[in-house]
């Protein structure tokens, strides 16, 4: 009897090597991320593995390679390399869910074949992390022209918008170091651990509304001071900062569309952002004009909820064209 | 607590070794009561109040079923769970059409709709009935006639299993082996990849469209309308396989629910194979009542619409199932006149599942809609070409692929025994082979990998 258990047990162990080889090999084409390390040079809190393949199939398709700083980024970057143009931004503006030719700073590239369009947008990377790590951004890659951050969302509390005044807002920080460093370099490990993660968040979404304090928002002066710190910095290179808002498509039952957006804080950001000498590009009108000439949504993909989630390559091109608009109207 | 949930994996797993504990003992008494605590455990953590309700149910079913040959007692024991089912499930719809009718508002009732209320009441029916009928005698023990009515596999949406067919297993030795387990579990994995790998997905696709039908253009409603055929296959035939492979587990047999539906040749054959418990509970408990084919073409045609009518309204309290039920039943009365030829060519055969298929993919857009409007914007939306957002959603082809490959398997399997019927069946493996062992956990990988992680409950919990 003990013979007999002893045997399944060896198949058993033997079988589940097999199944995770075979597993592995299937999500080296289907959900193969690279593992993220903190960064020194403050640009970002962490960036992918340099020189990595990656592909992804859970949210769009693409695959691709990261650039010699980790970046999903069409160029490399060396210390000769003059930055026209520095996209910042969240996992929308690394466009991880769509080839690299359809990102946001790609298709600007290639609009203005002349410029060096650089983008540093890393996941997790929302306005205020990038806000605070503005300074060290500017400061390493030194643009010339043009700074721009992404954002999906223009509502703060004067807490947080403090915190990347002080530039106290908490780093994101990579998983890095031992086993779970090992785990996260196995695409098949990754992608459950991705699921158990999405699947816990489900259900804690459910269970957990946002508190109101979350909900309050600052007040006009403490907008118009970070906004002042920003152009502060980016100006003191000579280049011009550009915020980018990207607000969600809502479909309406007769068809038509309307944005999430909150009239009081889309108001409030774009007053401060003038009031500064920042330029604020809202696709609000821009979206909405594509979706009723078109029927095209800027974000969702064909295997994800339509018009929710990330920028699609639709939204990018929208996005890299309004930007193009306004980079050759200032000229 | 849905089967595809953490917490009915550690229920699961605890009743297992429970029961495996108990079985060695030689009354069967504990491990049926056991058995029964854990169903009512497993009911009770949606809302434990539903659970005196069932008590109640089965209470008035057991009593009344040996005092069956009163006929106060079999009244008693027919009308309560129609009583139960009327009110908790139709009470405030008919309140609402009432209202509409009179064009006055009289208000409604806080109700809240216990879980499997369908299934449990026609379990507890058909056992006055069947007793009544004397194909079985009534049950002397209640513990017995509660794990029936209760039993946790089937308990919350199907499939409906007879009296007849369970009550027998319960007097014989039936345990947790490793054969049984081999099945079960094979049957599990087999019904969590169709809901959460497949259907899940595709309900993003359907409730987008269905939520907003105008702005999606008619090529995506087509997709749509195909993906929720789909879906609901997967859902619920998936939910059958988990049900079925559970209490495989525990070594109870239940018939499987369905059987490769989308291939049938005609709408007949369709309900032979689609949730064929109900179909079949149905057909013994009304339509053969109500006089079946004994009386005549025109009164056939009339029992078998009075059927489908009721067999729609069952499975929810909405208008839209009823005209739904109408429609099935319609084109079963159409179906009857058209004589059948055996032994058709296979382009035939092809041609008459498509357009069975056809009419069954478009009796569900009234399935799935939640108002007649909402239904007439997505016929309106596909027969006037409408323009809009145009979504070729990636699970609805990964779905057609999976049932064409499974289909074709099927006739494959079909041609080699010769057989003119095509049947669905299991695809079990040796799990004391390295292959077998190597696919089983592939296939836990791959639902683990490719399962949609919202929320979305089965389909048929609702009804």
């Amino acid at each position: 009897m003990s013979k007999r258990i002893f045997l399944w047990v060896a198949k058993a162990l033997l079988s589940g090597v097999i199944a995770v080889a075979i597993l592995t090999s299937i999500c080296m084409l289907y959900y193969n991320v690279p593992v993220h390390y903190d960064t020194v040079d403050g640009a970002t809190d962490y960036r992918w593995e340099k020189n990595k393949f990656y592909s992804r199939g859970t949210e769009g398709f693409a695959w691709g390679k990261t650039n010699n700083e980790g970046y999903l980024n069409a160029i490399d970057y060396t210390e000769s390399t003059q930055v026209d143009v520095l996209v910042m931004g969240s996992s929308h503006m690394e466009a991880y869910n769509v080839l690299q030719e359809q990102s946001t700073a790609s298709v600007l590239g290639s609009l203005m074949p002349d410029k060096t369009v650089y983008n540093i947008g890393t996941s997790g990377h929302t306005f205020l992390v990038c806000a605070d790590n503005l300074a060290d951004a500017v400061n390493k890659y030194e643009p010339k022209e043009y700074v721009i951050i992404e954002t999906a969302k223009l509502g703060f509390s004067d807490i947080q918008l403090q915190s990347a005044i002080d530039g106290n807002v908490p780093d994101n920080k990579s998983a890095t170091g031992g086993i779970v460093e090992l785990l996260q370099k196995n695409p098949f490990f990754r992608l459950t651990y991705s699921q158990l993660k999405n699947f816990s968040e489900n259900a804690e979404e459910d269970v957990a509304p946002a508190t109101p304090s979350e909900n309050t928002i600052g007040s006009e002066e403490t907008y118009s001071a970070l906004f002042a710190r920003l152009n502060d910095i980016v100006s003191e290179k000579g280049a011009q900062l550009i915020i980018v808002y990207h607000p969600y498509l809502i479909l309406n039952k007769d068809g038509t569309a309307t944005t999430n957006s909150d009239k009081e804080e889309c108001e409030l950001f774009a007053a401060g952002c003038e009031k500064n000498g920042i330029i604020f590009l809202d696709m609000s009108n821009r979206f909405l004009e594509n979706y009723e000439n078109e029927s095209i949504l800027p974000h969702g993909f064909t295997n994800t909820s339509i018009g929710s989630g990330h920028l699609n390559k639709n939204g990018h091109k929208m996005i890299a064209e309004s930007l193009y608009e306004i980079m050759k109207e200032a000229k | 607590m849905s089967f595809a949930s953490l917490p009915f994996l550690i229920f699961f797993s605890v009743v297992l070794v429970v029961v495996l504990f108990l079985q060695r003992l030689k009354n069967t008494f504990y491990k049926e009561l056991f058995l029964l605590v854990a169903s009512y455990f497993f009911y009770g953590y949606w809302d434990w109040r539903f659970c005196f309700l069932l008590l109640f149910v089965t209470a008035a079913a057991y009593i009344t079923a040996i005092f069956v040959k009163n006929k106060v007692a079999l009244a008693v024991g027919v009308i309560v769970p129609f009583v139960v089912l009327g009110f908790f499930k139709y009470f405030n719809f008919f309140l609402d059409s009432f209202e509409s009718l009179i064009n006055r508002d009289i208000g409604t009732l806080s109700i809240i709709l216990p879980v499997g209320i369908s299934f449990y009441t026609f379990q507890a029916l058909s056992y006055v009935i069947d007793v009544k009928r004397e194909k079985i005698p009534a049950e002397k023990s209640f513990i017995k006639l509660a794990l029936y009515v209760s039993f946790f596999p089937q308990l919350v949406a199907g499939p409906i299993v007879k009296a007849s067919e369970f009550l027998p297993q319960l007097k014989e030795d039936r345990r947790i082996t490793l054969k049984n387990l081999e099945f079960g579990i094979q049957l599990m994995l087999f019904g969590l990849v169709k809901k959460i790998v497949i259907a899940d997905h595709l309900s993003v696709f359907v409730d987008d469209v269905f939520n907003t039908p105008a702005a999606f253009s008619w090529i995506s409603i087509v997709l749509a309308v195909i993906s929720y055929s789909i879906q609901i296959y997967f859902d619920f035939s998936g939910y059958s396989d988990i049900a079925i492979g559970c209490a495989k587990c525990f070594g109870y047999d239940f018939y499987p629910n369905f059987n490769m539906p989308y291939i049938s040749e005609n709408v007949t054959v369709f309900w032979r194979r689609w949730h064929i418990s109900l179909s079949t509970w149905l057909k013994e408990y009304l339509y053969i009542p109500l006089g079946g084919n004994r009386k005549g073409k025109a009164r056939q045609y009339l029992n078998l619409f009075i059927t489908m009518l009721l067999g729609g309204l069952w499975h929810g309290a909405n208008w839209t199932f009823v005209f739904w039920g109408a429609l099935h039943g319609g084109a079963l009365c159409i179906d009857k006149l058209i004589p059948k030829k055996k032994n058709q060519k296979t382009i035939f055969r092809i041609l008459n599942a498509f357009v069975t298929f056809l009419f069954v993919s478009f009796a569900w857009i009234f399935f799935r809609a939640d108002s007649f409007s909402n239904a007439w914007s997505i016929i309106k939306g596909i027969f006037t070409l409408q323009d809009g957002i145009i979504q070729p959603f990636f699970w609805t082809f990964v779905a057609i692929a999976v049932v064409c490959i499974g289909t074709l398997v099927a006739i494959i399997r079909a041609k080699k025994r010769n057989e003119y019927e095509i049947n669905g069946f299991y695809p079990i493996f040796n799990l004391n082979s390295v292959l077998g062992l190597t696919i089983l956990f592939i296939v836990c990988g791959l639902i683990i990998g490719f399962a949609f992680t919202g929320e979305h409950p089965f389909v048929y919990f609702q009804f």
